[in-house]
């Protein structure tokens, strides 16, 4: 599914956007380390966890996509870096269990239809 | 635990420096600061700040007005709910003399509203200096909420527990991903302190302006 789809069907605020990947499977999780052992590549990762240090993790695993949620305020030092490394970064006022959900949703029907 | 006993113990045990740096809130550390007025020993006010990413930090400030201007952001960034005693316990004030005069009911073992990089300059704004509590622990650490230590970071120091301190047997002035490091007793009952203390052999350190001096001069670009 391109990730243009589940911005607008989940009404994502687009706060970094610079390539409309294909995205196949999401992870939740605001712990580095369990997002570097768990998260698969490409994946789109949903975290309150709006640090520096989250971009990193991104580039570690190949994580194209990432949702902050809780409306959390996401740092111009954050943005920055995620621009430079071509990381799209997204956001909802909604938690993470609401956005996984609907992100959950829309893939299997997507799926379905295959 | 009072100031007026933290103090006694601490003067009993030879210190010559010491903060008290409780979890997000500052009234103690400025007792423990006017009480050592009469003493000999210095206190450097602090406290023991939690970030958005729950990540431990420690604050020290120059004097009581700025540890001030702190309690107001730590207020202002709170989640204002009441503490839960069954679980955290009641959080006692004392007054100078060590007698109980209330109870504090705001939860404080609770994260503060601000990401780990904005409190840091805050506390940079108020003219203190932040430094990630016992980064090497595997709760409420820079290394078990973030990740790793970022070069780049404006830390003044990092913080490492008195356990690694003795195993690596780090001395002041070592250098960590260049950050200078310090080690604190963490005690949290009469009994600890003075068990661990770091040991400043030049004896340039007496003070905040001289910690803040010293780890400047530490810090590696």
């Amino acid at each position: 599914m391109k990730l243009s789809k589940i911005i607008s069907e989940c009404r994502l605020e687009k706060i970094v956007f610079c390539t409309d990947c294909e995205i196949e499977n999401g992870y939740c999780g605001d712990l580095m380390s369990d997002v570097m052992a768990h998260a698969e590549a490409e994946c789109i990762w949903i975290t309150i966890q709006a640090h520096k240090n989250s971009i990193a993790v991104a580039l570690i695993k190949d994580i194209k996509s990432i949702v902050f949620t809780n409306n959390v305020t996401v740092g111009k030092e954050v943005i920055k870096k995620a621009e430079e490394e071509k990381i799209n970064l997204l956001r909802t006022d909604k938690d993470s269990f609401s956005v996984c959900g609907e992100i959950y949703c829309l893939m299997e029907a997507e799926t379905a239809k295959d | 635990m009072s100031p007026q006993l933290i103090l006694e113990q601490a003067v009993q045990k030879e210190l010559n420096l010491i903060s008290i740096t409780d979890h997000n809130t500052v009234q103690h550390s400025i007792l423990a600061c006017k009480l050592s007025e009469d003493l000999s020993i210095r206190v450097i006010p602090g406290v023991e700040l939690t970030s958005r990413e729950e990540v431990h930090l420690l604050a020290y400030f120059p004097n009581i007005e700025a540890i001030l201007k702190m309690k107001k952001e730590i207020d202002n960034y709170l989640p204002g709910k009441k503490n839960n005693s069954k679980i955290f316990g009641n959080q006692l004030y004392y007054d100078l003399k060590g007698e109980i005069i209330g109870i504090d009911d705001t939860l404080r073992q609770v994260a503060l509203n601000l990401g780990l990089d904005n409190l840091v300059d805050l506390v940079h704004s108020i003219e203190g200096i932040a430094v990630p509590a016992h980064i090497d622990k595997d709760r409420f650490s820079l290394l078990s909420q973030l990740g790793f230590l970022d070069r780049e970071a404006n830390f003044d120091a990092v913080e490492i527990s008195k356990f690694k301190w003795r195993k690596e047997k780090f001395q002041l002035g070592n250098i960590r991903r260049g950050f200078p490091v310090i080690a604190g007793s963490d005690s949290h009952g009469v009994e600890d302190i003075g068990l661990f203390f770091m040991e400043d052999s030049q004896e340039e350190i007496k003070d905040f302006i001289s910690l803040k001096d010293f780890l400047k001069r530490s810090k590696k670009p």
